[in-house]
């Protein structure tokens, strides 16, 4: 389950997802709306994204766990849009055999949204709005993968 | 989107900016900081573009929670 969606991520589908018998151990992790940022109030959060690239970097991050970890299910979900405080912008889940690979996969993918994901979001305050500072993508990061 | 008309069959990414610099000079502060893809896929500044290829300048990425 890979996906950029605009409407709000459901915690229950993506485990569904990663549903599998021969794997023991399942990391999630599920980045949210937080109601500050930089000592200053947020009041809520609009994402922007370049969907039909952001979609083939989420498949390529996906392949990229795939070669570097035992993963046997992976599900990774980023949403677009104007997002509450506590709603889940992004939501990753992990299933291997054994845990160890599941917190290092998990903490990859989570890196490499950030590092490639065209993806942009503001922080709407009480009083105006302010975009995000930004990253530069990374354009090296498979370089290992396809050695 | 903006449409650009090269006199090149075969220009670089870094020929397309420089024109759309010239052409829009408004966009020169961000020419520095934006990067490209072509087609959907990161792309360097020698990267040759074709007829119908589409260009997108990014600016910094920011997604995911804070």
């Amino acid at each position: 389950m890979i996906g950029i969606v605009r409407e709000k991520i459901n915690l229950n589908q993506v485990l569904h997802a990663v549903e599998d018998m021969s794997t023991g151990g399942v990391v999630i992790f599920i980045g949210r709306v937080r109601n500050h940022a930089s000592g200053r109030e947020v009041v809520c959060m609009e994402y922007e994204g370049y969907d039909k690239m952001a979609h083939r970097e989420l498949e390529k991050i996906a392949a990229a766990v795939r070669s570097r970890w035992p993963v046997r299910q992976f599900a990774m979900v980023h949403r677009l849009g104007r997002l509450e405080l506590g709603e889940a912008s992004v939501i990753i889940a992990v299933a291997c055999a054994h845990r160890a690979e599941a917190f290092v996969a998990c903490e990859f993918a989570i890196d490499a949204l950030k590092k490639r994901l065209p993806v942009w979001k503001k922080e709407i305050l009480p009083d105006g709005e302010m975009w995000v500072d930004g990253v530069k993508p990374e354009l090296n990061l498979y370089e290992e993968d396809d050695r | 989107m903006i449409r650009v008309q090269f006199d090149s069959p075969e220009i670089s990414v870094r020929d397309a900016v420089q024109k759309l610099t010239r052409d829009y000079p408004k966009l020169k502060p961000y020419a520095a900081i934006v990067t490209a893809a072509v087609n959907g896929e990161y792309a360097g500044e020698e990267t040759m573009l074709r007829h119908q290829d589409e260009l997108a300048l990014l600016p910094p990425i920011s997604g995911g929670a804070n």
